[in-house]
C-alpha cells in the first residue's frame, strides 16, 4: 500500500519537474447537432502518437503540454474527426463541436484516422453502447430495451428468456450497480422483469464495466452499468416520440439559453389496460395493468466555470384486479450535479443523489383485507475530482457518503380482526468511500491505470441485534439476548481496501495485451434463493451475521484491430473469486422474517471464462459476433451437501450475433441471433408416492447438475425512414420487429407434474373425467413468433 | 402469506401473457431406490377410539415409471413412549403392502414418542411430542356471493382460540367433501398462528365453495415446527418451477434420522399430532 503511494507520488513529481514552460489546452467536446456533451471523445496529438486524453462524463478535457506547435485531433466514434493546428504558448481553451459523418464542415481537416480505442486504451472488460445502435436492433413487442441489448454482450447472461436481469461474469443479478445519472436504480425492470425501465429517448450513453473497474466505482461485486441521460438539445426545440404496439413515448427538449443550457422531458406509458377497458367482460375491464417512465433533466451554465445539472427519473408499475387486489412498485431518483472548473487542469463535480424503491400490495376482499408496503432508500453525496496533471498522468480522486434505509415489509390488516399486524424492523446503514486513481502513460508502449478505494460500512441504529446461544445453530429457539441500539449508534462496522489495476502493452502498431485486477466489496445484497429478480425481493445490509461480499477478479486479454481499423477483435480471459456468498436453507422464510440470519448459509463462489469478440463499428454493415466460454460455481455449507455446484445461470457456451445493414438512405435491416447452453438445473432422478401426492425425488448431491435444452433464437428488424423533404421539420420512421423469427419454443421453465388425459391444460376443478394420468416433464415457453410495429416521429 | 403463494400468482400472470405449455421429452437421471417412511401418530382428544399409529414404508422408482410404489414388507418397526418407558411393536397389516400399524397403543397428550425402524442394516428414528390442538368453539358456515377471486357458495369458518402462550402454533387442516379428501397439491392447508390473534372469530378456513346438501368434514391436526416446514417444503416442491422464481428444487427436510449412516437420511416424515374433527351437512340459509 505504502509502496504504491510512493510510486504514484514519484511519478507525478518526476513529470512535474521534468516539464518546463508547460501550458494547458482545455475545453469541451459537443455534438454539433444538439450540443450534447460527447463522453469519452479522444483528444490526441499528431506529433506525439500515443499522447492524449479523453473527455469526462461532461465532455470536458484538459491536456498540459510543453510549448510547441501542435496538430490536435478530436475524434469520436461515428463522428468526423476534426483537427486544429496551432502554436501553444499560453493556456488555451478550445471547445469543439463534432458532426456525424454526413455533415460537411469547412475549414476542417478530415482525418482518415479511425478511433483506435480498442487496442490503444488501457481499459478492458468494458463495453460501450450507443443508444442509436440499441434503437436499430430488434425488440420484443417493439419496446427498445437497453438491458436486453446489454445481454447480447460477451460475458453477460440472463436468467431466462424475457427477463432483463444481468449476470455478469458469474455474478448474480444483485451484484450489478445500475446507475442512472449516478443514482442507483435498485430494480431496473418493469412487469416482473420483462422490460427495463430505461426510456431509450432519454438515454444518451451507457457503459458496462465487467472488470478492470476504476476506483471511482464501488459497492457491487460484478459490474457497473453506468447510464447517462441526455442533456437535451441546446440549439433548437425538438419534439419526438413513438407509437408502438404496447406503449407510446413522447420527448420534448430544447434550449434554456441557446448553446449553453437545455432541458429534456421524456415520458412513456404502456396501454395494455386501455384495451382491457374495451372488453365487455367485467372480470377483465375492471383490471389495471400498466407501467410508465418519466425522465426530466435540465442544465444551466452560470459561467465558464460553473454548470449545474438536475435530473430525475420516476417510474411505476401498477397491476390491479378490480378493487380487490392491487400491486404497484417503482423507482424514483433525483440527481443534482454541480460542475466546477477549479482550474483548467482541475475539474470538480459535486453530486447529491436521492434514490428510492418501494412496492405495495393492497388486498381488499371479504376473506382478507390488508396493505403491505416495503421501501428501500438511498441518499448520497459525492465529490469527484479529475486532475489532468499532464499528458502522461490523469488523476481522479474523491469521496462519497451514502445513507441507506431498508424498510422490509410491514403488513397492516384492516377489517378482519383475526390478524395481527406484522411490522419488521427497519435497518439503517452508512457507507463511505475515498478513492484515488491515476491513468498513466508509462512509456510509448505501456499505459497503466491504478487506484485504491477504501470503503467503510456501518450498520447504524435504531436497530436491534439478536444474540444466539454460542455453538448452537442460529434459530428462534436459540436467541438468548437482544441488544438495542439508538439512532445513529454503530451496530456493526466493516471496512477494507479495494485495489484496482489495469495495464496495457502495445504490440506492433495494431494490437495490444492488457491485464487487470480488481477487488470489490459489496455491503448490501438481495436475499433471494430464486434466480429471476422480483419487485418483492428484499435487500439486506451487511450486519452482525451477514458479512459483506468480497470479489477479486483477474483478467487478461489480447486486442487487435484488423482491416485498417474497421474491425476490432479481442480475446479476454478472466478468473473471479467471491467470498461470503449466501444462500438459503430449505424452506427458508426470507420475506417476512425479522432475523433472516437464521435462514442463511454462507460460502464461496468462483467463475472463469474466455470471451471472444469481433466487432465492426463503421461502414454500411455494422455489428458484432461474440462467443463466451464460461463456468460459474458455488460452494456453500449445507447446500448440495457442502459439495460445489453450478450456479443456475452457469452457461458453458454463449454466442451472440448482432448485424445491422444500411441498405440505402432510408432502410436499415438488423438481426440478432443468440445461442447458449441450457441453464443449469436440478432434474428429478426418481419419484415416490407420499400423502396422496406424486413427489419427484432430487439427488441431494445434484444441485444444478443437469441442463435445460439449449437455447437459440433469431430476431429481425427493419427501420424505414420517411422521405426527407426540403424545408420540412417533420421526420418520421417505421420500425418493424419480429421477435423469435423461426418460432423456437425455448423452454422458460420445466415443471414435473402429473399429466391428465395427455392434456397440459387439463383443469382438475373442471367437470371433465380423468381418463389417464402419467408423470411428465412439461415445458412452459413464453413467446412464439411476435411481430410488432412502431411509428417514430420527430419535429 | 408465505412467499410461494406469490410465486403462484406470478405463474398465473405469466400464463396470462399467453405462455404455452407442452410436454417435453426430457431424458432424466436415474438413481438408486430411496427409502420412504410415511409415519402418522394421531391422538384424538375427544375420540380415543380413533387413536392410531401407522407407518407406510416403501422405496422410490424412476420418475417416468407408471408405478413407483414399491412397498417394503421386511422392515422392523417399534414405537417408544419416552415418558412411560414402554415400547410397542408396529406390525405389518395384511393386504396393505408396506403398511405397519398399531391401534392399541395408549397415547397421552404431551408425551414424547420415538419411532424406530430397522431396514437393510440401517437404523432410523424420529421423535415427536403430542402437542395440543387449538381450542375449537365451532366450525360454522355461511353463504358468500361471487367475487373476483371466489365462487359463490357456502364457506367454512373457524372460531376458537389458539394457545399463543406456548409460542407459535402450527396446524394442518384436512377437508373432506362427501368423505372424499381434498388432496391435490393445491389443497394443503398448512397454517401458523404467527399472524393471528389469540382469540379467533369466524376465520375463513379455505377457499372451497360448498353447495346445499354437501356433507363436509373438517379435521385439524397440531404440527410441530419441523412438520410445518416439511409440508411447506413439500408444497413448494410440488409447485417448483426449477429455480427461476421459486427456490431450487430440494427434497423436503425429513424429521427422521438415519442413526447408522447420518449422511443418508430417508425420505418422508413421522408426524405426531393431536387432532379434532367437526363438520356439517350444508343446509340452505342466508
Amino acid at each position: 500500500m505504502k509502496k504504491i503511494y510512493c510510486i504514484f507520488l514519484l511519478a507525478l513529481l518526476y513529470q512535474q519537474l521534468y516539464a518546463q514552460n508547460q501550458y494547458t489546452i482545455s475545453g469541451y467536446i459537443n455534438d454539433v447537432s444538439n450540443g450534447e456533451a460527447l463522453i469519452g471523445a479522444t483528444v490526441s496529438l499528431r506529433e506525439k502518437p500515443g499522447t492524449g486524453t479523453v473527455t469526462n462524463v461532461y465532455g470536458f478535457y484538459s491536456l498540459t503540454l510543453p510549448q510547441d506547435s501542435y496538430t490536435v485531433n478530436y475524434s469520436y466514434l461515428g463522428f468526423q474527426t476534426q483537427s486544429t493546428q496551432f502554436t501553444l504558448s499560453a493556456d488555451t481553451t478550445i471547445s469543439m463541436e463534432l458532426g456525424d459523418d454526413e455533415v460537411e464542415l469547412q475549414e476542417i481537416i478530415i482525418s482518415a484516422d479511425r478511433p483506435e480505442d480498442n487496442f490503444q486504451d488501457v481499459k478492458m472488460s468494458r463495453e460501450e453502447l450507443k443508444i442509436e445502435k440499441i434503437k436499430s436492433l430488434p425488440a420484443l413487442f417493439g419496446e427498445v430495451d437497453v438491458l436486453r441489448t446489454v445481454q447480447l454482450l460477451p460475458g453477460v447472461q440472463s436468467a431466462g428468456e424475457g427477463t432483463t436481469g444481468l449476470f455478469v461474469r458469474g455474478g448474480s443479478a444483485d451484484q450489478n450497480l445500475v446507475l442512472l445519472d449516478e443514482a442507483t436504480v435498485f430494480n431496473p425492470s418493469h412487469f416482473l422483469g420483462f422490460f427495463s425501465v430505461f426510456n431509450p429517448d432519454a438515454i444518451k450513453n451507457l457503459e458496462l464495466y465487467k472488470g478492470g473497474i476504476p476506483a471511482r466505482f464501488g459497492g457491487r461485486l460484478s459490474s457497473i452499468l453506468d447510464i447517462q441521460m441526455k442533456e437535451g438539445n441546446n440549439k433548437k426545440f425538438n419534439v419526438s416520440g413513438g407509437i408502438g404496439s404496447i406503449s407510446s413515448r413522447l420527448t420534448v427538449e430544447g434550449p434554456i439559453k441557446k448553446n449553453q443550457s437545455s432541458f429534456i422531458l421524456s415520458g412513456s406509458r404502456t396501454y395494455a389496460d386501455v384495451f382491457l377497458k374495451l372488453s365487455n367482460n367485467e372480470d377483465i375491464n375492471n383490471n389495471t395493468l400498466y407501467f410508465y417512465d418519466f425522465n426530466a433533466k435540465a442544465n444551466y451554465q452560470f459561467n465558464e466555470k460553473h454548470k449545474l445539472f438536475i435530473s430525475g427519473y420516476f417510474g411505476r408499475d401498477r397491476f390491479g384486479i378490480a378493487d380487490e387486489f392491487g400491486l404497484n412498485w417503482g423507482n424514483a431518483t433525483a440527481t443534482t450535479r454541480w460542475n466546477y472548473l477549479i482550474s483548467d487542469k482541475l475539474f470538480l463535480n459535486t453530486t447529491f443523489i436521492y434514490s428510492n424503491f418501494d412496492y405495495g400490495f393492497e388486498i381488499d376482499t371479504e376473506v382478507a383485507e390488508f396493505t403491505w408496503t416495503s421501501k428501500l432508500r438511498e441518499m448520497s453525496g459525492k465529490l469527484d475530482f479529475n486532475f489532468f496533471a499532464n499528458p502522461k498522468n490523469s488523476i481522479d480522486f474523491g469521496y462519497s457518503v451514502q445513507l441507506h434505509k431498508f424498510a422490509p415489509p410491514s403488513i397492516i390488516p384492516s377489517g378482519d380482526t383475526n390478524f395481527a399486524p406484522l411490522i419488521l424492523d427497519d435497518k439503517f446503514a452508512l457507507e463511505q468511500a475515498v478513492y484515488v486513481s491515476n491513468q498513466q502513460q508509462l512509456t510509448d508502449r505501456v499505459s497503466l491505470e491504478y487506484g485504491l478505494r477504501y470503503s467503510v460500512f456501518q450498520q447504524i441504529g435504531p436497530g436491534k441485534v439478536f444474540i444466539y446461544e454460542e455453538g448452537k445453530p442460529l434459530s428462534d429457539e436459540t436467541i438468548v439476548d437482544t441488544e438495542e441500539y439508538s439512532t445513529g449508534e454503530s451496530i456493526q462496522f466493516y471496512h477494507g481496501l479495494e485495489p484496482r489495476f489495469s495495464a496495457r502493452y502495445l504490440v506492433g502498431n495494431r494490437s495490444s495485451i492488457k491485464t487487470s485486477y480488481n477487488r470489490m466489496r459489496q455491503y448490501l445484497q438481495v436475499a433471494s434463493n430464486a434466480t429471476a429478480g422480483l419487485p418483492i425481493d428484499r435487500w439486506i445490509p451487511a450486519d452482525r451475521y451477514v458479512k459483506p461480499l468480497i470479489g477479486d477478479q483477474i483478467a487478461a486479454g489480447y486486442f487487435r484491430n484488423l482491416a485498417s481499423n474497421t474491425l476490432e477483435a479481442s480475446v479476454e480471459v478472466y478468473y473471479k473469486w467471491m467470498q461470503n456468498v449466501i444462500d438459503f436453507k430449505s424452506g427458508a422464510d426470507i420475506l417476512l422474517n425479522n432475523n433472516i440470519e437464521t435462514e442463511i448459509s454462507a460460502g464461496k463462489g468462483w467463475a472463469y471464462g474466455a470471451e471472444f469478440l469481433l466487432r465492426k463499428n463503421v461502414g454500411k454493415t455494422t455489428g458484432w459476433v461474440s462467443y463466451t466460454l464460461s463456468r460459474t460455481r458455488r460452494q456453500i455449507d449445507g447446500i448440495n451437501n457442502g459439495k460445489s455446484y453450478n450456479a443456475r445461470y452457469d452457461r458453458i457456451h454463449d454466442i451472440s450475433l448482432v448485424v445491422s445493414h444500411q441498405l440505402n438512405k432510408r432502410l436499415t435491416l438488423s438481426g440478432t441471433w443468440v445461442y447458449s447452453t441450457g441453464l443449469a438445473v436440478s432434474l428429478p432422478s426418481g419419484r415416490y408416492p407420499l400423502d396422496g401426492q406424486s413427489v419427484p425425488y432430487y439427488d441431494p448431491y445434484g444441485r444444478n447438475a443437469h441442463r435445460m435444452p439449449d437455447f437459440h433464437r433469431l430476431d429481425l428488424s427493419a427501420v424505414l425512414d420517411g422521405k426527407p423533404k426540403e424545408g420540412r421539420r417533420w421526420n418520421s420512421s417505421w420500425s418493424f420487429s419480429v421477435y423469435n423469427a423461426y418460432a423456437q419454443k425455448n423452454p422458460f421453465i420445466i415443471t414435473f407434474e402429473d399429466l391428465y388425459n395427455e392434456d397440459t391444460g387439463f383443469d382438475l376443478e373442471g367437470d371433465d373425467t380423468i381418463e389417464s394420468v402419467r408423470p411428465a416433464a412439461i415445458k412452459t415457453y413464453l413467446f412464439s413468433i411476435i411481430p410488432s410495429v412502431t411509428y417514430n416521429f420527430k419535429f | 402469506m408465505r412467499s410461494h403463494s406469490i410465486y403462484l400468482v406470478l405463474i398465473l400472470i405469466i400464463s396470462g401473457l399467453g405462455a404455452c405449455r407442452e410436454v417435453i421429452d426430457l431424458e432424466l437421471p436415474v438413481d438408486q431406490p430411496q427409502l420412504i417412511i410415511e409415519g402418522n401418530l394421531t391422538y384424538w382428544a375427544d375420540d380415543p377410539e380413533r387413536n392410531q399409529v401407522s407407518v407406510r414404508v416403501s422405496t422410490s422408482g424412476n420418475y417416468y415409471d407408471e408405478n413407483v410404489f414399491h412397498p417394503v414388507n421386511d422392515a422392523i418397526l417399534q414405537l417408544d413412549d419416552l415418558q412411560q418407558g414402554t415400547s410397542y411393536d408396529l406390525s405389518p397389516i395384511e393386504n396393505q403392502p408396506g403398511l405397519y400399524a398399531n391401534t392399541t397403543i395408549p397415547l397421552e397428550l404431551g408425551n414424547d414418542y420415538r419411532l424406530r425402524l430397522s431396514y437393510e442394516g440401517n437404523e432410523y428414528e424420529s421423535t415427536g411430542t403430542i402437542l395440543p390442538v387449538a381450542q375449537l368453539d365451532s366450525f360454522s358456515y355461511s353463504y358468500r356471493k361471487k367475487t373476483i377471486f371466489l365462487d359463490e357458495g357456502y364457506y367454512f369458518f373457524f372460531s376458537g382460540s389458539t394457545p399463543k402462550e406456548r409460542g407459535t402454533n402450527f396446524y394442518r387442516f384436512k377437508i373432506y367433501e362427501n368423505d372424499s379428501l381434498y388432496n391435490e397439491r393445491g389443497d394443503y392447508l398448512i397454517q401458523s398462528d404467527e399472524f393471528l390473534q389469540e382469540e379467533i372469530d369466524t376465520l375463513q378456513l379455505a377457499n372451497y365453495a360448498f353447495e346445499v346438501g354437501d356433507s363436509v368434514r373438517i379435521e385439524m391436526y397440531s404440527l410441530d415446527k419441523n412438520m410445518f416446514s416439511y409440508y411447506n417444503e413439500l408444497v413448494e416442491l410440488l409447485f417448483n418451477d426449477g429455480g427461476l422464481f421459486s427456490s431450487p428444487p430440494r427434497n423436503p427436510t425429513t424429521n427422521i434420522i438415519n442413526t447408522t449412516n447420518p449422511q443418508n437420511p430417508p425420505l418422508g416424515f413421522f408426524q405426531v399430532s393431536s387432532a379434532l374433527g367437526g363438520g356439517a351437512t350444508i343446509e340452505e340459509k342466508e
